[in-house]
């Protein structure tokens, strides 16, 4: 998955797991970009008696780095705390919860976010999440209670945290089990197996459909994000790009004492998961490095980036499908380090690469997510991002609904390498490859998610308990 | 790395941070400057002073992780704080104490 339990140590600890990032320039409030970081992966609706939330021992936090070395000179920082209204009764709700101050919300989470940039603090705090979407008695007008969540800061900044409907897609199943995309599976090789049912292609399975995730989104003025405060209009220009990623940390010393029920934690906080571009360390990063990669600043990628020069993908694609990718097997075969790969993930694509386009913060190997703000929304988006010819989506920055699993098969199968060496030819099949999730470049809506909203907080309706849905249908209609 | 058996811990309660959090003893910059941070501290002498005035103004537990024997290097948590120290007699005392 995007980043879903993407390392050993950190699998075991999802309400520090960040799961996806986004960061995209507002479609409907393009002065302004969003940021979207997501916690707590795979959540069933039906969770009943404790129903998911943040961790009010998890520091969280969004960091933007705007002049390139990979180091946050923006950083918003998220700490939650959770109020029991009644502790002798083991209900979440004691009666239909109909506003986000209702009585009735028995177990409720407020934060506060601290925002620093140029050394300076400010602190906001006592802003209200919503409850789970438990379902129609419990939480009836759902959408209304998380639109009143949605807070605006007094520097600008629109802020919300709560759970939303999961908005990522990936055929999991299928990925690995030994890289068997169905599309393709009967150009696999199947390792001798005499398997019948992978005789034919068939369509993607989406291993995360309905369930929940918990999000943090900020919308923020593009000015407030500039190194210089100027708004970015001019996409040639350095500063109009930035990078972006999520951390959470945890406190270095946790103490379970017997008898109280509860563990109590001390020490400085420390880094326990970070995610910029999605993926990377679910793939590209080493079972023996993962946990280590989530624990480094982006400021200290350079030591990781043999590993998104020389993906072991890439040199695993032409043995799964023999047939299939010969140019990309040539190409593994001189060694050659993927300079474009390089850009996408580490530095950001240069100018004269793409016509037009450019989201390069410098030469240093940082993994943030780049988005060049001067790039306007599309208005015809293609969920295949610069690969489909949309500048607004994937690698520049990420929308909801990119298909960033496709987009990335096809980078490390060679179809970006063309574009820093232009007498190389991708394979026809690197161009083709996906887990088959979308129905085509323009669907926004993918398979088995729910419908994403056109507006702040963007991420869908989160599904109901009650509902359980067992197909793909979206979550009951709201405006949020 | 030290192995588990040259570590140790040590838990104390009813002992007080100031508690001033994150937000107020972050120092200025990235969310990077908050994290690991440890500070050193001189080798403590002997101390005679009265236990309950050291606590005064502290909230929360202070635990003591004998970092390297040899050395006497104790890392002291606090709050949010990591106050490293190298003082072998402490250390010692330490030790003993879970012999």
């Amino acid at each position: 998955m995007s980043s879903h339990r993407e390392a050993p140590q950190i699998s075991k600890d999802p309400v520090a797991d960040s799961t996806d990032l986004y960061a995209f320039v507002s479609p409907d409030n393009p002065e302004t970009v969003t940021i979207i970081a997501n916690y707590i992966p795979l959540q069933p609706p039906a969770s009943g008696p404790n129903f998911y939330e943040f961790g009010d021992d998890v520091l969280y936090a969004i960091n933007i780095d705007n002049n390139g070395d990979g180091i946050a000179d923006i950083s918003y920082l998220f700490r939650f705390t959770t109020e029991i209204g009644n502790v002798n009764t083991f209900l979440y709700n004691t009666g239909p919860i109909q506003s986000i101050t209702d009585s009735h919300f028995n177990r409720r989470q407020t934060y506060s976010v601290t925002k620093y940039e140029r050394g300076l603090p400010k602190v906001w705090s006592g802003i209200p999440c919503p409850p789970c979407n438990i379902g129609p008695l419990s939480t009836p007008n759902y959408g209304n209670l998380a639109g009143a969540a949605i807070t605006t800061l007094s520097s600008g900044e629109l802020v919300f945290a709560g759970q939303r409907a999961e908005g990522f897609y990936v055929d999991l199943g299928a990925i690995f089990d030994l890289g068997d995309l169905r599309p393709f599976e009967q150009l696999h090789n199947t390792f001798g197996l005499n398997v019948p049912e992978l005789a034919k292609p068939a369509p993607g399975l989406n291993a995360t459909k309905s369930v929940n995730v918990h999000t943090i989104a900020l919308q923020i003025p593009k000015t407030a994000l500039t190194s210089d405060g100027s708004n970015p209009t001019v996409v040639g220009a350095r500063s109009s790009s930035i990078g972006v990623w999520t951390t959470a940390s945890r406190q270095a010393v946790r103490m379970v004492a017997a008898n109280r029920g509860a563990g109590e934690d001390t020490g400085p906080w420390v880094q326990v998961s970070r995610l910029a571009n999605p993926l990377v360390n679910e793939v590209l990063i080493p079972m023996g490095l993962k946990d280590y990669w989530n624990s480094v600043d982006p400021s200290g990628d350079k030591q990781f980036a043999i590993h998104y020069a020389r993906p072991e993908l890439g040199d695993l694609l032409p043995v799964l499908y023999p047939s299939a990718f010969p140019n990309l097997n040539a190409l593994n075969g001189r060694g050659t380090a993927r300079a474009d790969l390089e850009a996408i993930l580490l530095t950001g694509i240069p100018a004269g690469i793409i016509p037009g386009f450019q989201n390069y913060l410098g030469p240093t190997q940082a993994d943030t997510l780049k988005l060049n703000m001067a790039v306007a929304p599309s208005s015809s988006p293609n969920n295949l991002g610069l690969l489909g010819g949309d500048l607004a989506g994937f690698p520049n920055g990420r929308r909801v609904f990119d298909d960033v699993v496709t987009i990335e098969l096809r980078a490390i199968a060679g179809v970006t390498y063309a574009l820093v060496d232009k007498s190389y030819t991708p394979d026809q099949a690197a161009g083709e490859v996906t887990d088959g999730l979308t129905s085509s470049a323009t669907d926004t809506t993918a398979m088995g998610t729910a419908n994403y909203l056109s507006r702040f907080p963007y991420l869908g309706t989160p599904y109901a308990g009650f509902d359980i849905p067992s197909d793909d249908s979206p979550a009951m209609a709201s405006t949020y | 790395m030290t192995g588990l058996s040259r570590r140790g811990f040590l838990g104390k309660g009813s002992l007080s941070v100031a508690a001033a959090g994150l937000l107020a003893t972050a120092p200025a910059g990235a969310i990077s400057a908050l994290l690991g941070s440890a500070s050193e501290a001189p080798a403590v002498e002997e101390e005679t002073a009265n236990l309950a005035d050291l606590g005064s103004g502290l909230d929360g537990s202070v635990v003591a992780h004998i970092r390297d024997i040899g050395s006497g290097e104790i890392s002291v948590f606090t709050g949010e704080r990591e106050v490293v120290i190298r003082d072998p007699a402490i250390a010692a005392r330490l030790l003993r104490a879970v012999r």
